[in-house]
C-alpha cells in the first residue's frame, strides 16, 4: 500500500494587515486616476488617441518657436523671432486647454453620478470636499500639465539660445516664469471651473462638453454685441466673454496690448478680468460643494 | 435576554423608528431592527425598501426620520467608521475601462490601505477572479462584475459588510461560491447584511432574516417560523384539463384542503392551504375520471405575493 498524503487547503476569505492611511492618500489616488483617465494611461489604444493627439498639438508651436527663434539667431544674431515669445505661444495653447477640458471635465465627474459608482466613494472613509479636491485636482492637473510643458520648453530653449549661457538665463528670467505661473491659474482656473461646473449638473458627457464649447466661444461674440450697443449698462455685457477673461489676464500679466479686447474698449480695467475668473472659482467650488454634498 | 426578533443582543449596526421619504413617496416607514455579528438576510419584494435602507445602514443616504448608529456613531458624522464597512452597491458601480485588479486596487487606496495591489490580489483570489484579474471589467459577464464588487468591498478587511443583491446575474457554481464566503465571513464574527428579493438565496445563507414589505417591517428572526407564517395563507393554483366541471367537483367532494374553486372554460382555480396535498388530489381524480391534465401551476407563490399576503393578513 503507497503512503500517500494529502491536505485540503483554506481558500476561503484572508484578512488585511497591513498599515492603513488617511484621507490625504485617497485625494492623491483620485488625482492619479483622473490623469490616467484624461491622458488614456492604462486603457486601451482607443483612449489614447484624443488627448495624446492634443498634447501633440500643443507643444508643436513651442518646438516650432524655439526652433524659429534658434534658425533667426543663427543668420541674424540681432534680429528677434517674429513669431513672438510665451503670450503668443498662451494665445495658441489656450484654445487646446479648452478643447481637452471640453472632454476631460464632463469623463471626470458625468460617468461617476450616472453609473452609480459615487456609492464607490461615498462608502469609503472620505468626505464629499475630498472628493471634490480630487476631481479638481485631477483636471487642475491636466490643465496646467498643457500649460506647462510647452512654456517649459520654450523658457529652456530661449536661455539656451540667451548670449549669457543658459543657466544665468534662467535664473535672470525667472520673472518670466512666475508670469507664466500667474497666466496658467488664470487659464486653468478660468477655462476649467466653467467645465466642471457644467459637467456636475449635466447628465451626459457629450451634451455637456458641446454645452460648455458654445458658452466659452459664443460668450465673446456675443460680448462684441454689447460693446457695439450703446444703452446704460450694457458695457457691463462685456463681462460674459468667458473665452477673453484669461487672454486679459495674460495681456495685463506680460504687458501686452489690450486693444481690441470688448471689455477693455469700454473701460474696464484688466484686473477686473481676474476677480471674475477667481469669482468663477469660488462659485463653481460652492455649488459642486452643495451638489456633492447631497450625493455622497 | 431580547425579546423581540428584530433586535440582537450585540449589535453593532442599529436602526431605531428610521423612515425615508422621496417627496411623496415613502421608501423606508418606521422601522426599528439591528444587526450583529453573523448573517442576517434582508428579504423583500423588489421596491418594497430593501436598498434604501441598506444605503441608510451605510450613510449614503440620511433617513428623513429615526437614526442608524454603525458602531454606535452616525457614520456620516465620522468618516473614518467607512474603514469597518465594506458596501456592495445594486447598481453598477464600476469603472468599465478599469481592469478588475486596477479598481480593486483603487477601492483599496480610496480606504487608505498602503499596499493596495496585495490587498486586491488577496481580495480578487477570494472571489476566484484571479485568472481574469487583468481584464478590463467592461468586458466582464453580469456574474464577473458582481464578483468585482464584492472583492472591492471586501478589500479592506471590513468588520461589516452590506451587500445589496450580491448574486444577482451568478451562475450557481458562482453563487455557491459566494454564500459560502459569506458564511465564512460571519463565522469569523463579521456583520454580513445581505439583501435578495429571492427567498431560497437567503435560505441558504442564514436562518436569521428581516423582511421589508412596501418599506415596513413585515417580518423578522428565524427564517423558518416565518415560513410556517407564509404557508398559513392559501395558495391560488390554476389547473387547465378537458374535463374542468368534473375534476373540480370531484376534488370539492374529495379534499379538504380545496377552499375555493371558480371555473373559466377549459381552467380551475383554486385555493388551498396545502399545495403539495392538492397536487396528489388532483393527480389521483383525474386518473379516476380519466382527465387529461394539461397545467398545474400555483400562480401567486412569487415572494412579492407572499410578502403581500403576509402584511395584508395582518
Amino acid at each position: 500500500m503507497s503512503d500517500r498524503t494529502g491536505v485540503v487547503y483554506d481558500l476561503g476569505y484572508k484578512p488585511y494587515e497591513g498599515e492603513r492611511l488617511g484621507r490625504a492618500g485617497a485625494i492623491k489616488a483620485m488625482i492619479k486616476d483622473g490623469l490616467r483617465r484624461s491622458f488614456g494611461i492604462r486603457r486601451k489604444a482607443r483612449k489614447k488617441v484624443y488627448p495624446w493627439s492634443m498634447v501633440s498639438i500643443a507643444l508643436l508651436p513651442a518646438i516650432v518657436f524655439v526652433g524659429l527663434a534658434f534658425a533667426i539667431g543663427t543668420l541674424s544674431p540681432d534680429a528677434e523671432s517674429p513669431w513672438g515669445g510665451h503670450p503668443q505661444y498662451i494665445g495658441l495653447v489656450g484654445t487646446i486647454i479648452i478643447l481637452f477640458v471640453a472632454s476631460a471635465a464632463p469623463n471626470l465627474l458625468i460617468p461617476d453620478r450616472e453609473d452609480g459608482v459615487l456609492a464607490v466613494y461615498s462608502s469609503r472613509p472620505m468626505t464629499a470636499w475630498d472628493y471634490i479636491l480630487g476631481r479638481v485636482g485631477a483636471l487642475a492637473g491636466v490643465a496646467s500639465a498643457f500649460f506647462l510643458i510647452g512654456n517649459i520648453i520654450m523658457y529652456i530653449g530661449f536661455a539656451a539660445l540667451d548670449d549669457d549661457g543658459l543657466a544665468s538665463a534662467l535664473i535672470g528670467n525667472l520673472d518670466d516664469f512666475v508670469k507664466i505661473l500667474l497666466t496658467m491659474v488664470a487659464y486653468v482656473v478660468g477655462y476649467g471651473a466653467p467645465a466642471l461646473l457644467i459637467s456636475t449638473y449635466a447628465k451626459r458627457v457629450g451634451p455637456a462638453a458641446g454645452i460648455y464649447l458654445a458658452v466659452i466661444f459664443l460668450s465673446a461674440p456675443f460680448a462684441e454685441m454689447f460693446r457695439a450697443l450703446d444703452f446704460a449698462g450694457s458695457r457691463y455685457g462685456t463681462l460674459i466673454s468667458l473665452l477673453q477673461h484669461p487672454e486679459v489676464v495674460r495681456n495685463w500679466v506680460f504687458g501686452e496690448s489690450q486693444s481690441n479686447t470688448p471689455l477693455i474698449a469700454v473701460g474696464f480695467e484688466p484686473w477686473v478680468s481676474a476677480v471674475i475668473i477667481g469669482i468663477i472659482g469660488v462659485a463653481t467650488m460652492y455649488l459642486m460643494s452643495r451638489r456633492y454634498r447631497r450625493e455622497l | 435576554m431580547t425579546v423581540n426578533p428584530a433586535l440582537v443582543d450585540d449589535p453593532t449596526v442599529e436602526v431605531t423608528g428610521v423612515s425615508k421619504w422621496f417627496g411623496q413617496k415613502v421608501a423606508v416607514s418606521d422601522v426599528t431592527c439591528s444587526f450583529g455579528p453573523g448573517l442576517t438576510g434582508l428579504l423583500g419584494p423588489n421596491g418594497a425598501g430593501k436598498t434604501t435602507l441598506l444605503r441608510m445602514l451605510t450613510g449614503l443616504t440620511l433617513p428623513s426620520q429615526g437614526e442608524v448608529l454603525v458602531k454606535g456613531v452616525l457614520p456620516r458624522a465620522k468618516v473614518e467608521r467607512y474603514r469597518d464597512i465594506g458596501f456592495v452597491p445594486e447598481e453598477s458601480a464600476l469603472y468599465n475601462t478599469l481592469t478588475a485588479r486596477d479598481y480593486v486596487a483603487y477601492a483599496a487606496t480610496l480606504t487608505g490601505l498602503s499596499d493596495p495591489g496585495a490587498a486586491a490580489d488577496r481580495a480578487l483570489e477570494t472571489v476566484e477572479l484571479t485568472d481574469d484579474a487583468g481584464r478590463e471589467v467592461g468586458g466582464f459577464s453580469k456574474g464577473m462584475r458582481q464578483r468585482t464588487k464584492v472583492a472591492a468591498a471586501l478589500v479592506h478587511d471590513p468588520e461589516i459588510l452590506v451587500l445589496d443583491e450580491p448574486l444577482n446575474g451568478t451562475d450557481p457554481v458562482q453563487r455557491a461560491h459566494l454564500i459560502k464566503l459569506f458564511a465564512d465571513l460571519s463565522a469569523h464574527g463579521r456583520t454580513v447584511i445581505v439583501s435578495s428579493h429571492v427567498l431560497q438565496e437567503v435560505e441558504r445563507m442564514t436562518d436569521r432574516v428581516i423582511a421589508i414589505v412596501d418599506g415596513k417591517l413585515a417580518a423578522a428572526g428565524d427564517i423558518s417560523a416565518i415560513r410556517r407564517a407564509m404557508s398559513d395563507i392559501p395558495y391560488r393554483v390554476m389547473v387547465e384539463c378537458d374535463k374542468p366541471r368534473d375534476l373540480a367537483a370531484a376534488l370539492l367532494l374529495h379534499n379538504d384542503a380545496v377552499s375555493s374553486v371558480n371555473i373559466t372554460r377549459d381552467l380551475i382555480h383554486l385555493e388551498t392551504t396545502d399545495l403539495a396535498a392538492l397536487g396528489t388530489a388532483v393527480a389521483r381524480q383525474a386518473r379516476a375520471l380519466d382527465v387529461r391534465l394539461s397545467k398545474f401551476a400555483p400562480v401567486d407563490e412569487s415572494l412579492e405575493s407572499v410578502f403581500r399576503y403576509l402584511v395584508g393578513g395582518r
